[in-house]
């Protein structure tokens, strides 16, 4: 006890530099891991083909279901909707944008699901 | 020993230093992760058998989620094939093209369950809920993206073919009177399908679930150290996924939602849905805009969603609260209407909506 106590009170500037070095890398890498996690993505299946994107990248994605269907997806922001759709029923696009964790958005008549997955967990279940 | 320690003291008092430090922030991770408490799960969202499915599975041997997703969608696939009038070889399609009026017709056991269960359901709502409505609804065709209003006269001509007291199950079979009746199980399959599903979990190591059939919503078990699914209802006027309220349910309880907004047109700013009237002929325009029903028995959410639909709120309410099921009713003046007791398990998420004093 007397040992340790001899030891804190011996400090010396030398390891307080250490310690917070030490300190300073472990917290770039944990903010390093943290941005990676808040990243996720967007994966789109349409009929058999399932492709993903980044969602923290904006882009257009264009899709041309197996049935010859039509429909334009857009990731935006952390974000991701159906901006144009030929289908009949209009659900797909009439759905707001998406952003958390397994949110979905389907349009049945051209086969087309759109999810999220991210660790951006949601309150509701289903 | 103490000297050798004395002489690298320093070094030593960094080293436990640095190592208290990621002591304390492996706990905090850890309280943190203790607090969620959930088991491990995988989502599978997707189309089948002609709807949207979405399936979380909580297990916690994650390896047989794959497996768990598979065997739910041959349940479904099994459910379709038995009760869609749309597959033109099920048992009812078959009855509905060749039956003769007054005759008797012995169906698989099962189905000959669902057809009494729907008659009671029948009697029980006077007639508001109708097991053989299919004659009506293709007249409408709104389902299939129809968008005119047909002639009255057609109309009334269909209704002289829905009339539920012209039939009749018995242990011998089912009977109808008229020759130009069409059953179907339209208004209950993907409950059915849901207590399918539910009954099929149970006899797996599944800690928990919730499974979305087309908008029916089943639980099942739980998720870990939270007892309750919150079940997000979908505003009736507001983009798809936006949510009116979060409803708060045990595992094993199956959610269903009748509204005017699934599936409609508009002809002079008057909405036309896909609910009749049995009555009437006409699609229900009787203030509401949604009813959701939660309730042990998949068959029952959905025949009583859209029977209080059709029934209208008081009519509605008292018989959800006779049958001591969780009810939400919504009306075009934006109110919402609660049964007994589920003011603490639902929790409202839109200002625009106000909970109606009883």
């Amino acid at each position: 006890m007397k040992l340790l106590k001899n030891d804190f009170i011996s400090l010396k500037k030398g390891d307080f530099i250490i310690i917070a070095a030490v300190l300073l890398i472990a917290g770039i890498a944990v903010l390093l891991i943290m941005r990676q996690n808040s990243g996720g993505y967007v994966k789109i299946t349409s009929f058999s083909d399932t492709s993903t994107y980044p969602i923290n990248e904006d882009r257009n994605i264009e899709i041309i279901g197996d049935n010859g269907g039509h429909n334009l997806v857009v990731i935006s922001d952390g974000k991701v909707w159906v901006k144009e759709a030929d289908c009949k029923n209009r659900i797909c696009v009439n759905h707001k944008p998406v952003y958390k964790n397994h949110e979905s958005i389907v349009c049945l008549p051209n086969h087309l699901v759109v999810e999220v997955v991210n660790n951006k967990s949601n309150e509701i279940d289903n | 020993m103490i000297r050798f320690l004395a002489k690298y003291r320093h070094f030593f008092t960094v080293i436990i230093v640095i190592g208290l430090i990621a002591g304390f922030v492996y706990l905090a991770l850890k309280t943190k992760d203790l607090k969620t408490g959930t088991y491990d799960n995988k989502t599978y969202s997707g189309i089948a058998f002609g709807t949207a499915i979405k399936k979380t599975i909580f297990m916690d041997n994650i390896d047989k989620c794959d497996e768990i997703d598979r065997s739910i969608d041959k349940i479904l696939k099994n459910v379709d094939d038995e009760l869609s009038y749309r597959n033109e070889a099920s048992e009812i399609s078959v009855f509905n093209r060749s039956y003769a009026a007054g005759g008797s017709y012995s169906f698989s056991p099962d189905i000959m369950l669902y057809l009494k269960k729907e008659l009671e359901v029948y009697s029980e709502t006077d007639g508001a809920f109708s097991p053989c409505i299919l004659p009506l609804s293709k007249l409408w065709g709104i389902e299939d993206g129809s968008t005119e209003i047909p002639k009255d006269s057609d109309i009334k001509e269909v209704l002289k073919h829905i009339d539920g007291d012209n039939m009749a199950v018995t242990d011998e079979g089912l009977t109808l009177n008229d020759g130009e009746m069409s059953i179907d199980f339209g208004a209950v399959g993907k409950g059915i399908a849901a207590d399918e599903v539910l009954t099929g979990l149970s006899k797996t190591d599944v800690s928990g679930a919730v499974i979305s059939v087309g908008g029916t919503i089943a639980t099942y078990g739980t998720k870990g150290a939270d007892s309750m699914w919150h079940i997000g209802i979908q505003d009736p006027r507001a983009v798809n996924g936006e949510v009116l309220g979060v409803l708060d349910v045990t595992g094993g309880k199956v959610i269903s939602t009748s509204g005017d907004y699934e599936k409609f047109f508009e002809v002079d700013g008057k909405r036309y849905h896909h609910i009749f009237d049995p009555k009437t002929g006409y699609p229900v325009d009787n203030g509401l805009i949604s009813v959701t029903i939660a309730t042990g028995s998949g068959f029952m959410s959905d025949a009583m969603s859209t029977a209080c639909f059709v029934m209208g709120l008081e009519d509605g309410m008292r018989y959800a609260e006779s049958k001591g099921v969780d009810a939400i009713f919504v009306t075009s003046d934006k109110k919402i209407y609660l049964s007994n007791g589920l003011n603490k398990r639902f929790n409202i998420r839109n200002d625009e909506y106000e909970i109606a004093k009883k």
